[in-house]
């Protein structure tokens, strides 16, 4: 069709359609008491950098971009104002207070961001308490802040704590983790509010980074048979393979030339006995005409 | 048979699937990655569209051509083929022969000597090889049957004239389901390889035959085949649908794979994030390999920064 009318179709990115979506949200100070009020641009440019993120932790590559935008935007309004009324109030009241319907898989988004939120939060140096996914809310606006270098950090601690798990081959992973830290290094000095150029950037060196954890996986010989479940090794990983579905059992591979000889029996077993066809044709008889007695 | 030839020549995997017809000699680079007809591996991300890029190569392939006209004098048809896309124009001077003895499917290499292409080395094979899942083949039985007598006499048989006008059947051995048509005409799917899908169909024949019909087995013939396999890393589809937007298409609110139709061989591969590719559209085995080895480059290009 595309041929036909000669047009090509813009490629589709979810950080444009944030902006529009946003505004659907009616939480600025004239709708909702001012606890709750959130200012509009303020909610876009945070809940923006939260997609950003998700999309670098493969939260956002093939899933549909509604609930990941409305999981975007609650968490960067809980976030904004982390006080005990907001951090209180669920997805579903959030709905009902911004006039928005409600989008059942966004609830399953705010846990995996949350999750990679958490990841990222856990290497905050400053904060002394314990972290668990459901307070990690409130330390949002440090992870947005200086979410290169807490990423790296991540990276290095999970890199050192698969290094305690299998101690060897793992020394192509060092090298090449020091050329990917030279790389966000770069942009370590660049604040949050991003242009998408810069996102596009942050997008790859992200890739690098956390890709390159499965090439050391696999170039060691003791897990390959642990590549089955690839996703579990990596930090970030694509939810699909994380929770990967038990697979049926495969049946074994039958090796034939297709010109076997086709046993009688075998077909025999197909065809109904003449008592059974004369069964099955009273018995159809008679569902017929019931069928016809009751319509 | 020249199919039975190509098949063969998997089993021992130790080739990458360019290499078949030994007819086809052998001073050229076995992947044709330099021909223009298949897509390359991105080096850059920076915007230089596919078309651009194959346009460029096919200038280079014309100076080399005409530099080697002489040895190739064996294969007129050889370099220079026009490349196969959908919208880019005929090359003048060269064109598009048929090869004596060979399938269309597989160009015939592009240039003897230098390889076009500048990075990835054509011997590089992928390692993964993928699994078949599903063939669909068709038969003719020869006759006209009638279906209600087939369902009311067999017993894997199901027919619901209001829902669908043939009868569907399944054997146990291959697992495989059929439908048979009053025509005679029976299409049979389900199998994961050539030969089972063959056996399959003759046993659905023999069935239909002790029903009492003069069943034959005609004309069989195998339309598509169904592949998968899994590269076991992560694949930004966001990315590689700007870079193959030609091939690609990435919607997520419709569908979570990129659905990437690849001109040569003619196959439609699903791409999905957490690393899984089905194939499909094949006619023949060697199809699926071939694409999956065109695919695999470029998707490892996707999971490195450079």
């Amino acid at each position: 069709m595309i041929k036909v009318l000669n047009i090509q179709a813009p490629t589709f990115s979810v950080t444009d359609v944030m902006e529009a979506h946003c505004q659907e949200y009616k939480v600025s100070l004239g709708h909702v008491p001012e606890e709750l009020a959130e200012d509009s641009k303020g909610l876009t440019k945070r809940a923006i950098a939260l997609v950003e993120l998700a999309a670098d932790s493969w939260i956002v590559t093939g899933r549909q971009p509604l609930p990941i935008m409305m999981a975007a935007v609650y968490l960067a309004w809980q976030s904004l104002k982390p006080n005990a009324q907001r951090l209180k109030m669920s997805l579903e009241k959030f709905c009902k207070l911004a006039k928005v319907q409600k989008s059942k898989t966004a609830g399953t988004r705010i846990t995996e961001m949350k999750g990679m939120l958490y990841k990222l939060g856990k290497e905050i140096p400053w904060y002394k308490e314990v972290l668990t996914p459901d307070n990690v809310v409130s330390l949002v606006g440090d992870i947005l802040q200086h979410r290169f270098s807490l990423l790296r950090r991540a990276l290095k601690s999970h890199e050192l704590s698969l290094l305690e798990k299998c101690p060897a081959g793992q020394v192509n992973s060092s090298s090449a983790e020091t050329s990917s830290s030279s790389e966000v290094s770069e942009h370590a000095g660049q604040t949050p509010a991003k242009s998408s150029v810069n996102a596009e950037k942050q997008k790859q060196a992200g890739v690098g980074d956390e890709s390159l954890k499965s090439p050391s996986e696999e170039s060691n010989p003791q897990t390959q048979e642990l590549t089955q479940n690839w996703g579990k090794r990596v930090l970030f990983a694509p939810p699909c393979v994380v929770n990967a579905k038990r697979k049926r059992a495969e049946r074994p591979p039958l090796h034939v030339t297709g010109d076997e000889e086709i046993s009688d029996s075998e077909i025999e077993s197909y065809i109904r006995t003449p008592q059974e066809a004369r069964d099955f044709a009273m018995m159809q008889e008679k569902l017929f005409t019931s069928n016809n007695e009751s319509s | 048979m020249d199919q039975n030839n190509s098949i063969q020549a998997f089993q021992g995997l130790a080739s990458p699937p360019g290499v078949m017809t030994p007819t086809m000699p052998v001073f050229s680079p076995m992947m044709p990655y330099g021909s223009g007809l298949t897509p390359q591996p991105v080096q850059n991300t920076n915007s230089l569209s596919i078309l651009e890029e194959q346009q460029r190569q096919q200038q280079q392939q014309q100076q080399q051509q005409q530099q080697t006209q002489q040895l190739n004098t064996g294969l007129p048809g050889a370099s220079g083929q026009t490349p196969q896309l959908f919208h880019s124009q005929p090359v003048p001077g060269s064109t598009t022969t048929a090869l004596p003895g060979n399938t269309p499917l597989y160009s015939a290499p592009v240039t003897p000597m230098t390889p076009i292409a500048p990075a990835t080395p054509a011997s590089e094979s992928s390692g993964i090889v993928p699994q078949l899942q599903n063939i669909v083949s068709t038969v003719n039985l020869g006759c006209k049957l009638d279906l209600k007598t087939i369902a009311l006499r067999a017993r894997n048989a199901e027919y619901n004239p209001k829902r669908f006008a043939a009868v569907i059947m399944r054997i146990r051995e291959p697992r495989t389901t059929a439908l048979i048509f009053s025509s005679g005409k029976m299409v049979c799917t389900g199998a994961k390889s050539e030969e089972q899908s063959r056996l399959a169909a003759r046993k659905y024949a023999r069935v239909v035959q002790k029903l009492g019909f003069p069943a034959k087995f005609l004309d069989f013939k195998i339309q598509n085949m169904v592949g998968s396999c899994d590269v076991k890393f992560p694949i930004r589809l966001e990315g590689l649908v700007l870079t193959h937007q030609q091939f690609s298409s990435y919607e997520p609110e419709l569908f979570p794979g990129l659905i990437y139709r690849m001109i040569k061989p003619r196959i439609v591969l699903l791409i999905f994030v957490s690393g899984k590719v089905v194939l499909t559209g094949a006619k023949v085995r060697a199809e699926i390999y071939e694409a999956f080895e065109n695919i695999y480059p470029i998707l490892k290009g996707f999971r490195k920064t450079t």
